[in-house]
């Protein structure tokens, strides 16, 4: 024991006290600095940039800085950083094999950020995932479905796959599908169509309603009816104007068909009798 | 000066104002399209409202006292809790929160170094807050409008209302209700080329809303201007009220400022 307080005394006597000092005064001037500049870097960016990119400049600005001053501070305590930086070289191409996936995220999340297809509470479609953007990490991206559950997708997925946007602009249209039996008369249905439109205050007038005949079906005259709404109305228009389709057609009559079979067993089929007694139907095979 | 009938402007300098009611009593007003029932309780108010287009009729009306509370089952309805109950329940008009889109059924076309005044009458909104009590409590429209889109493309642009506006190049030619707004719109073509005034946003959002005397309705004129040889349209909301009228009244400001920048890009795309 009496040694190694010895040891401390000589090696404190050869005037390493000042260089102590210089040290924890680097490091602790270093942090000052380093947490100041975070918090100027986030008052200049709070209004101009995103909270993702906010918080990655801060996080640069942080440990540039706090990484400069450990740096000079291991300096004055006398370590060689040549040796020390081939070190960090050799290690870094050690960890970056062993850590591939991790760093393709990385990268993918910096060209995410930069790229901005998406911020935070756009909703958007990745793959199958439908749901709304929590978070953008530098390794992954979180988002929150409609039946709450959080899905984690990596960066390298979400930059791989194709993302759809649903809430980037600030309009979107609810395409309706809807078929009318032969016998109506397009005209009257085109009226029908743009009526209901109307009527309704979330429809957007402009851009106006789109009609398109889209061909004979097998059982109907296959129709769309496109409107346009407000992204925060949508789901609510598309609700309503299905509703009030069915309604209007219902009211004027107009037949939304069910699909229709017509047995043909040739040119000499003849229809089958039914012949209905005391409220039960029979059949009666034909005769030759 | 306008076909505005006595009944009217006695009924809508009516119908605005504030009503005292004592605890347990209740009242029905009617504005426009819009529906509202109210009743004061001892540490509350009880407020519904039927927003225009479901039960019709376009008449003012207020019936304060009422003889019952009894809003229809599809009213939206709010229970407002205080520590004592205001004896005093307000009606204040508004303009609208959004731009209004007046276009033409037939295209109209402003020729090359002519100027034109437009009258355009909106419906007002309805501010219901109680007196001592601060932020209004409804604030809607007395005439249910459906939402637009103006802009260039559907990328950019501005929601807006459309519909249910009356637009005249006379004056005389407007019939005006208690309930609707009255605003002058400049048009100068300085141009060598007709410009078209299919559609146009009234910028209400920036307008202020006084009233006549009488009743009346209306808010600060917005002068557009298209300067020579295809220039840039110019777009201003005049300080000064309609010279038609005098002695306005300020009832309400402008619901947004203009700031510089997100003003001028609204206005720039005043026109369509």
């Amino acid at each position: 024991m009496d040694e190694l307080i010895n040891t401390l005394q000589e090696w404190l006597s050869e005037g390493r006290i000042w260089t102590l000092t210089r040290v924890v005064l680097l490091v602790g001037v270093g942090l000052l600095l380093a947490k100041t500049l975070r918090k100027i870097v986030d008052q200049m960016l709070k209004r101009r940039a995103s909270t993702h990119i906010a918080l990655l400049t801060q996080r640069i600005v942080f440990f540039t800085v706090l990484i400069l001053f450990l740096v000079s501070a291991m300096r004055e305590m006398g370590f060689n950083l040549t040796v020390l930086l081939g070190a960090a070289g050799i290690l870094t191409v050690a960890i970056g094999f062993a850590s591939q996936t991790s760093m393709s995220n990385i990268i993918s999340g910096v060209f995410l950020l930069s790229e901005r297809p998406f911020v935070v509470s756009d909703v958007i479609r990745v793959g199958e995932v439908v749901g709304e953007v929590i978070s953008i990490d530098l390794l992954s991206l979180k988002i929150r479905t409609f039946d709450n559950l959080l899905v984690r997708i990596p960066n390298e997925t979400v930059i791989k796959s194709e993302v759809v946007n649903l809430t980037h602009f600030p309009i979107r249209r609810v395409d309706v599908q809807v078929g009318v039996a032969y016998k109506e008369d397009l005209k009257q249905v085109r009226e029908v169509l743009a009526e209901v439109a109307e009527r309704n205050p979330l429809c957007l007038e402009d851009p106006e309603p789109l009609y398109m005949f889209q061909g004979f079906g097998d059982s109907s005259l296959d129709l769309k009816f496109c409107v346009w709404a407000t992204r925060e109305n949508f789901l609510e228009l598309k609700n309503q104007i299905h509703e009030e389709i069915k309604q209007a057609f219902d009211e004027h009559g107009i037949e939304i068909p069910f699909p229709h079979r017509t047995l043909y067993a040739g040119a000499v089929t003849e229809p089958l009798p039914i012949e209905i007694v005391a409220g039960r139907i029979s059949g009666e095979s034909p005769s030759p | 000066m306008y076909t505005d009938t006595i009944a009217d402007k006695a009924k809508a300098a009516a119908v605005w104002g504030e009503y005292a009611l004592k605890v347990g009593q209740a009242g029905c007003w009617k504005i426009g399209e819009l529906r509202v029932w109210a009743r004061r309780g001892e540490r509350e108010w009880q407020v519904a409202h039927l927003p225009g287009g479901r039960l019709g009729g376009d008449s003012v009306h207020a019936e304060v006292p009422s003889s019952d509370f009894a809003p229809p089952d599809d009213a939206e309805r709010l229970r407002l809790v205080f520590r004592q109950s205001s004896p005093v329940i307000r009606f204040s008009p508004a303009l609208a929160d959004r731009p209004i889109v007046v276009r033409s059924q037939t295209p109209l076309r402003l020729m090359p170094k002519e100027s034109a005044q437009l009258f355009v009458t909106t419906p007002l909104w309805v501010r219901i807050d109680f007196a001592g009590s601060s932020g209004s409590v409804l604030d809607v429209p007395s005439v249910r409008l459906s939402d637009t889109w103006f802009g260039a493309s559907t990328r950019e642009g501005q929601l807006c209302y459309a519909g249910r506006v009356d637009a005249r190049l006379r004056l005389e030619e407007l019939v005006r209700v208690p309930y609707r707004v009255l605003t002058v719109f400049v048009v100068e073509n300085r141009d060598a080329e007709s410009l078209a005034l299919d559609k146009i946003a009234l910028p209400l959002p920036h307008l202020s809303l006084h009233r006549e005397p009488g009743g009346a309705f209306w808010t600060q004129s917005v002068q557009v201007q298209r300067a020579k040889n295809g220039g840039e349209i110019e777009v201003r909301l005049n300080a000064r009220l309609p010279v038609v009228t005098e002695h306005l009244e300020l009832v309400a400001p402008p619901r947004k400022r203009i700031e510089r920048n997100s003003a001028l890009k609204a206005l720039q795309v005043l026109m369509g």
